[in-house]
Formats: structure tokens, sequence, C-alpha cells
């Protein structure tokens, strides 16, 4: 009995185990099938994040191309190889190919370069960011919100003046030659916006620190401005008269609390000194202006300190205009300085 | 005979018979589990073909992406090739129009448009629901307001099991790069 029930059972064993594998391939298949569909969505997954983290890298090295090679990107679960390629001068097209477990993905996008600015988006032709100040508006001066690069396209067109707050406003209404202040919304063309002044805190900090800023002397001055092609980044941070035959500037211009900026010896001279740009006055307002000296561009006064009083007195025929082509001007010195770098958009993707 | 080889042949026709009825029982586990595996290749398929189409939803189009959109049909505009050429896609799925060759009643025709060229996709689709939700998951109607779109679709056996048709779901939340 026992030899013949020990072959029986062996026959079991073999047949119950066939069926056993059996039924374990069955559940393979199940299983394997999941794995491919978790497998290609992952793969996808790598492939989309190494886009992301290739925009990311271009936004700090715009000119990153890897030598027209794919980039390797590793990430936890794998590595995507990404292709950066120039479609035309503001336009990439990356291609980022993930493989993971024998499943491959390719995603396309197409991703749109903007450049990026130092300068803040301009509010108005004479922004006040402080709300501790005073404001006296002497002679026949003018604030002109609308754009003097176009004045009969008012799309472009700001209001005069923009001050934080309603009682900041109020302070400036007050003012006997508030009529002077033309722009969007009427005259007197004055708008209230939450305005912080730390943003121009932290430009006004970066620009004193580049060797390529320029610091000018104390007392007369007679050298240049800037020029159209190549406007500059300059620093008054003592008492400074501009003289002897200027007649026009190009770029931004900061005037510090300690600076002092005379505009009347110039004037006496060309009777009409341009500055094409942006002015900005930080933590105080030290600016004296006769003949008829025009700031053709914008014009901001504030301290990083709010409470911080400003006694703004403008005197003179002096006339605020803005140009949006005059802050492109800023704007330029001030980028080719600090190199903001670019943002990247993803216009399209193909998946 | 002796004792012991009447008793071998007796536990043997024991064994046996178990063989047999554990023969039959996978036999019946096997297809149950191979019609499962064929709803799940069915749906698999669906979902491939939808999520190809879907994912380039509006890529390469000026202008709105979405052309119509109600809870059985979809049409959208995308350059499904990345040759340059908009294509017009439809999905449309007709809970009016039974599968000829289909056993199963509960199925209907789901039907793939490429500009004009119909492919019908017979595989046992028995639901195949849109819904056009704005980026708060809100349901939208109006298409212009749509950034994602929910595809729901349930496929059954094209065989019954002891009368009853086994079923498996897929769900997917597109929110397609090209229309956001």
């Amino acid at each position: 009995m026992g030899r013949s029930l020990l072959i029986i059972c062996t026959g079991m064993i073999i047949v119950f185990g066939l069926l056993e594998m059996n039924i374990q391939k069955k559940q393979l298949q199940t299983i394997q099938r999941s794995a491919f569909y978790a497998n290609e969505l992952q793969a996808r997954n790598l492939a989309n994040a190494a886009i992301d983290i290739t925009i990311a890298k271009l936004e700090a090295d715009p000119a990153f191309r890897n030598n027209s090679s794919p980039w390797q990107v590793t990430l936890d679960k794998g590595i995507a190889s990404v292709l950066i390629e120039d479609v035309n001068t503001d336009t990439l097209k990356l291609t980022s190919q993930a493989s993971l477990d024998g499943q491959n993905t390719k995603v396309i996008a197409w991703l749109k370069q903007y450049q990026k600015s130092s300068i803040p988006n301009i509010m108005a032709a004479f922004g006040i960011y402080n709300n501790n100040f005073s404001y006296t508006g002497n002679g026949t001066y003018a604030i002109n919100g609308y754009d003097n690069d176009n004045p009969d396209d008012s799309t472009n067109a700001l209001p005069g003046m923009i001050v934080p707050d309603e009682t900041s406003r109020d302070v400036v209404l007050a003012d006997k030659n508030k009529d002077n202040i033309y722009g969007t919304g009427g005259t007197p063309s004055i708008d209230v916006n939450d305005l912080d002044f730390t943003t121009y805190t932290d430009l006004i900090n970066e620009l004193a620190d580049n060797p390529l800023t320029k610091f000018i002397p104390s007392g007369n001055y007679k050298g240049t401005l800037g020029s159209e092609k190549n406007p500059g980044v300059f620093f008054i941070d003592s008492y400074v008269k501009l003289a002897g035959g200027l007649s026009e500037g190009y770029g931004i211009m900061i005037v510090r609390s300690s600076g002092d900026l005379d505009l009347s010896g110039a004037l006496d001279i060309n009777g009409n000194f341009i500055f094409h740009g942006l002015v900005i006055f930080e933590d105080g307002w030290k600016f004296g202006g006769a003949g008829t000296p025009l700031i053709d561009g914008a014009v901001l006064v504030g301290s990083d300190n709010p409470d911080h009083y400003i006694d703004i007195n403008i005197t003179g025929t002096v006339d605020i205009n803005y140009n949006s082509k005059s802050v492109g001007y800023a704007r330029l010195a001030a980028d080719r300085i600090l190199k903001p770098g670019a943002v990247f958009k993803i216009m399209k993707v193909y998946e | 005979m002796n004792i012991s080889t009447i008793m071998s042949f007796a536990i043997g026709a024991i064994l046996l018979l178990a063989v047999f009825s554990t023969n039959s029982r996978v036999v019946l586990n096997s297809s149950d589990v191979t019609i499962d595996q064929i709803i799940k290749e069915n749906i698999n398929n669906v979902a491939e073909v939808v999520s190809y189409d879907f994912r380039k939803m509006g890529y390469g189009v000026t202008g709105a992406a979405i052309v119509s959109a109600n809870k059985n049909e979809i049409t959208f505009k995308s350059d499904l090739g990345n040759d340059g050429t908009v294509n017009l896609v439809t999905w449309k799925f007709n809970p009016t129009q039974s599968v000829p060759e289909s056993v199963n009643p509960n199925d209907f025709m789901l039907t793939r448009i490429v500009d004009g060229v119909t492919t019908d996709i017979n595989m046992v689709v028995v639901k195949f629901d849109i819904t056009l939700l704005d980026n708060a998951n809100n349901v939208v109607l109006n298409t212009l307001n749509a950034k994602k779109i929910k595809v729901e679709v349930v496929c059954q056996g094209a065989e019954p099991i002891d009368g009853k048709y086994n079923e498996t779901a897929w769900q997917k939340v597109f929110q397609p790069w090209n229309i956001q």
C-alpha cells in the first residue's frame, strides 16, 4: 500500500502543482498589465518633470543648451533626457524622453522666452510710496501721466500721480496747484494703490553695490549722463549741480537721502535739461529745479520705512512726464548691470 | 486483492474525484478570469486611444480648442500627428445604437471620428461619460471655461457568466496643457 500511495500522492502533487502554476500565470498577466499602465504613467511623469527642471535651469542660465546634446535629468524613479533646441530668437523646443521598465514616453514642449526686468511696472508719472509726507507744488510745474512717447495714444496712459492711501491723496488734493497733475481719471489725476517701496529698496541696494554703477561726484558735474544707446545708472549721494552744457541724460538716476540734486546750473546754460528715464528719490526729496527741466519717464519717491517723513516741495517749472520709451532706457540700464535673466512660459505641449 | 490494494484504490479514487472537482472549478474560474482579462484588455485599449487624443487637445490650435461637448460626445481640435495640420476629433457614445454583433444587450456604439473618418470602437463599452470641469473642479457647460475633462468608461464582458456580465471601469481627469 505504501508504494502505491506514494505514487498516487506524487501524481497528485504534480497535478496540483501544474494547476497552481497556471493560476499564478494568469494572476501574473493581470499584475503585468497593471504594472505596464503604472510604468507608462510614471515614465510620462518623468518626462514632464524633466521639462519643469529644464525650465528652471534655463531661467537660471538662458543660454544653456548643453552643447546641443540631450541633457540628462536624474530623478528618483529614473532618468529623462531633454534636448533643447532654438526655434527662433525667443522660442525654444524641449524634447523630453523618459524610459521606465521598457515603457518609453516622449513629451515635446514649446517655450517662449520673456526677458525679466529689474524694474517693476511703473504705475504713474509720479509715485509717492510713503504715507508720511507733505506736498507743496509751487510754481508752474506739471505732472503728466499721458505717454509722452505717443501722446495721441491713450492706451498706455497712466495716472499723473499714485499714492499709497486715501489720506495721502487728500494731502496732495489740499495743494493749491493740484490741478497741474494730469493723466487718466481726470484732473487732478491721482490714483491710490497699495504701494510697497521695498522692491525699489532692493533694486537700489543691488545697483549701489555694482561696480558698473556711476556715482556722481559732489559739486558741479560736467560729465555725461548716458546716451540713448548706452543709458546708465547714476547715483547721487551728495550735493550735485548739473552744469556745463549738459542737456540730456538717459537711464536711471537714484538720489539718496544724503544726496541733493540741483538742476538749476545746467538749466541756466541749456534752458531745458531733459532726463530720459527713471528718477528715484530714496528717503527724501531734494530736488531743485529752475528753468524748464523735464524728467521724461517717471519719478518715484519713497522709503523702506513707511513712517519716514518726506517733505515734497516741487519748485520752479519742473515737468514730469510719463514716457514708456524712456522707462525702457531705465530698464535697459538696470538690466544690463543686474542681468535679471529670463522667464520661460510653456506655449504648447505635445505628449 | 489484499486489503492494502483495496485501500490504495479507495484513496486514489477519492483523490481523483478531488482532482476532477478542482479542475472543474479551475476551468470555471479560468473562463471568469479570461473574460475579466479580455474586459481589462478592452478598457485598456479604449483608455489608450482616449488618452492619446485627449492629452493633445488644443495642440497647435489658435482659439477655442473644444468645439462642442455634452455627456456622451465631445468634439475638439488638435494637431494629433504633430504635422502642422489641425484635426477635428470627435468621440461619440450613442446609448441608443446597440452593437449588432454583441450578445451583451448593455453595450452601445462608441465611435472616434477624425476629420470625418469614423472608427468604431467595438470594445463592449456600456458607459462613456464626459464631464467638463474648470480649474476648481466645478462642472461647467461652457466649453470656453473648461480646463479639465473627466472621462469615465465602463466595459463589460461580451458573454455572461452565471447570467451576469463582468465589468471594469476606468476614469481619468485630463488637464491638457494646451487649453489652460
